[in-house]
């Protein structure tokens, strides 16, 4: 890629794009600004790819990770709301897991995954989802569920740690 | 920051729910105590599976086309690249130097799965560790070969190609139908033949626009009933309503 090897984009965009725009798509509700999301994202990528470290996690996941955060910018552009920390280069990117590649283990990691999220409580899932899909922070959340910021905390901390300890043998692998 | 107060932001942290200031604090807080800082890449990494929750959609078409075109006209930063990635996932799967990201994308997400029926041919019935198809020197394919292996499910009927991706400890298997490449545009339905001659659903397979459908099928070791697989309308059927393009 750095020898202009497009091709390598375009082999990235064919395996991701349909996952990357899913994604942006369900964070911005909007199909044009999840093409401009999805768009941006691949050139971030290609323009910052010298500093992937390829040891610290995969394409996919650097990919993926942009996707999130250039979405959640473009629905706090629209609605006004004030920054939130969204670090976006690899350095910032902390992968310690591998990744699967493959489609089965994808489709069954997904399915683990929606199990996980399913056996969190109610309002940790919400609030996770709030978070992560609607790119609020904590103080927002908190503000629109109605609860003390402590709670909000909380409820993100203990949510991801149930998710984390369904989803380690499945997905992530026993430590 | 005390450790106290990092350990309640930890969550908000990773899910990138932190302002700016705060999370600088957390920030450096990591870069001064280990425990946090592996606590926090744990947690990091979760959410780097709640994509998954999104689900895929197909990009609208001309994007790709929009894409290639932005790329074309933006300079690169840095120094090694998608060569170096290349040439150590090269290295990894034992490929030359000739192998690059490339030749997986003609199958889409489904690169292995190819690889795979080259291996139904050839193998028949037996049951592959992936370690050994790799050589091992692939970090991803020994922890999906932990987990996971192929089956080839020989045809009886129909021209297409199974296999079975079985998992350890898993009540759930992926089944992989391709060759010839399957319509995409088509919804197919995956059946279970009981003894009395009629079909159960295992559910409904969607397909790529590379010409694989793959399914997920409840799995049990201890039955071995025949499976086939049909094209049917979108909502699914009762029972098959057209021939098979598989049965085993």
């Amino acid at each position: 890629m750095q020898s202009g090897d497009q091709q390598a984009v375009a082999a990235l965009y064919d395996r991701y794009s349909g996952v990357a725009y899913g994604l942006a798509l369900r964070i911005t509700s909007d199909g044009t600004t999840a093409e401009d999301v999805v768009q941006d994202a691949f050139v971030s990528v290609w323009k910052q790819c010298g500093r992937f470290d390829p040891g610290r996690g995969q394409v996919k996941s650097w990919l993926l990770t942009i996707v999130h955060h250039k979405s959640v910018d473009a629905i706090r552009r629209k609605s006004g709301r004030n920054e939130r920390a969204l670090p976006e280069g690899p350095e910032e990117f902390i992968a310690t897991y591998g990744r699967p590649e493959e489609a089965a283990e994808m489709m069954m990691d997904a399915e683990a995954v929606r199990a996980a999220v399913n056996l969190v409580p109610d309002d940790q899932r919400r609030t996770i989802e709030m978070a992560y899909f609607m790119g609020l922070t904590h103080v927002e959340i908190a503000e629109r569920m109605g609860v003390p910021l402590g709670t909000v905390k909380s409820r993100l901390r203990i949510g991801l740690d149930k998710m984390r300890e369904y989803l380690r043998p499945k997905v992530l692998g026993s430590e | 920051m005390n450790c106290d107060e990092a350990e309640a932001l930890l969550g908000a942290y990773a899910l990138d729910a932190l302002p700016p200031a705060e999370a600088d604090e957390v920030r450096a807080h990591l870069r001064a105590c280990a425990p946090h800082a592996t606590a926090s890449a744990e947690l990091r990494a979760l959410t780097e599976q709640l994509p998954a929750l999104a689900g895929v959609s197909a990009a609208p078409a001309g994007l790709r086309a929009r894409v290639l075109d932005a790329v074309a006209r933006e300079p690169q930063a840095g120094a090694p690249a998608f060569r170096s990635i290349e040439r150590k996932q090269a290295a990894r799967t034992g490929a030359g130097d000739s192998a690059s990201i490339r030749p997986r994308a003609r199958f889409a997400s489904y690169g292995w799965a190819a690889a795979a029926a080259v291996f139904v041919l050839a193998a028949g019935l037996l049951v592959w560790n992936l370690v050994l198809l790799t050589g091992g020197g692939n970090d991803d394919a020994q922890r999906f070969a932990s987990r996971a292996s192929l089956q080839a499910i020989p045809s009886t009927a129909g021209a297409a190609a199974a296999t079975v991706v079985r998992f350890a400890n898993e009540d759930k298997a992926v089944v992989l139908f391709d060759r010839p490449p399957l319509d995409p545009s088509k919804v197919y339905q995956v059946w279970r033949l009981n003894e009395k001659g009629r079909a159960d659903s295992l559910g409904l397979a969607h397909g790529d626009a590379s010409g694989h459908v793959a399914a997920i099928i409840a799995y049990d070791a201890s039955r071995s009933a025949p499976i086939a697989v049909t094209v049917e309308p979108a909502s699914g059927s009762d029972q098959p309503t057209t021939e098979p393009i598989f049965r085993s």
